[in-house]
């Protein structure tokens, strides 16, 4: 297979094959926590592809240039991992504040919490586990991303559309979002054995 | 002993790196913020524990600071916490007569 056609198989099981939230389970906490609001879900959606693109390619360098030249990898890596995710958000975070003080106050917590959003992490570990090498990893983590993003915009569309409708009490807020994302969830299983 | 000594100065190095990255662009990208919230914001705990209704504590500081909390917003502090917010507000308002 060309190396072309590996990078696009790559982007489409990233995106949509294993999609990161909806059959991964990852970084479902901005997932519930934000998507009751349009806006601030397509801010934290650049915000965490911004982080996960730059923090894939940093690490990937930290990883081959120097954790495994120096047999340094297997437990450094969180810390230093989670060094350069961290410090990408408190750039974020200051830009956000200084450009939007708006999307900053409607995304709270969940601006600063990016940093251990396991979403992040979770790409520089499949990178690494993957063995990719360097535009492999920025495929990945843009796939992932974007994945992110896609499921974010869908949940918000949706719960958009439930704050009209009518619902027993008891499905009201939170229960109802992870009862729809489980559905969505189901839908993209449809996708698996799409790539193999 | 060499892996201990690489270890740190990895991490160190990058430390110090992306730290002086972040106080540079915390420096070029400021935010004038009113300095009654941030009297305020000094005397608080600092747990971010949200237990005041806000989600931390910084909006809580401008929340009292604008008039929308009141002065013993912060339950964990109590009243320590509410009277040395009291004293800073009064504080700012007496400066604020003399200039």
């Amino acid at each position: 297979m060309s190396y072309l056609a590996n990078l696009a198989k790559i982007f489409v099981a990233s995106a949509f094959v294993n999609n990161i939230v909806l059959l991964q389970f990852l970084g479902l906490c901005s997932y519930i926590g934000l998507t009751d609001n349009m806006d601030a879900s397509i801010g934290m959606g650049y915000a965490v592809t911004f982080v996960t693109v730059v923090a894939a390619a940093v690490t990937w360098i930290i990883d081959h240039w120097i954790l495994i030249p120096y047999h340094l990898q297997p437990f450094l890596q969180i810390v230093s991992f989670i060094l350069v995710i961290g410090s990408l958000v408190g750039l974020v975070e200051i830009y956000i504040k200084k450009m939007s003080p708006n999307l900053y106050k409607s995304m709270g917590i969940y601006l600063p919490l990016i940093a251990t959003n396991c979403l992040i992490l979770g790409v520089t570990f499949i990178n690494s586990m993957h063995n990719f090498d360097f535009v492999e990893s920025i495929v990945e983590a843009t796939g992932s991303a974007l994945g992110y993003f896609m499921a974010m915009l869908i949940l918000a569309g949706i719960r958009e559309r439930l704050r009209n409708s009518e619902l027993p009490d008891f499905f009201k807020g939170k229960a109802i979002a992870f009862m729809v994302s489980g559905i969505v969830a189901l839908a993209f299983m449809g996708f698996q054995g799409m790539i193999k | 002993m060499k892996t201990f000594v690489i270890s740190i100065l990895t991490v160190g190095g990058f430390g110090a790196l992306f730290g002086a990255l972040l106080g540079y662009f915390a420096e070029k990208y400021k935010v004038e913020e009113n300095p009654l919230a941030k009297a305020i914001y000094d005397v608080l705990p600092h747990g971010e524990c949200g237990a005041c209704g806000f989600p931390g504590c910084h909006p809580c500081a401008e929340a009292i600071a604008e008039g929308r909390a009141p002065v013993d917003a912060c339950v964990v502090g109590g009243a320590a916490t509410a009277a040395k917010v009291k004293k800073v507000i009064e504080e700012f308002k007496k400066e604020k007569v003399k200039s």
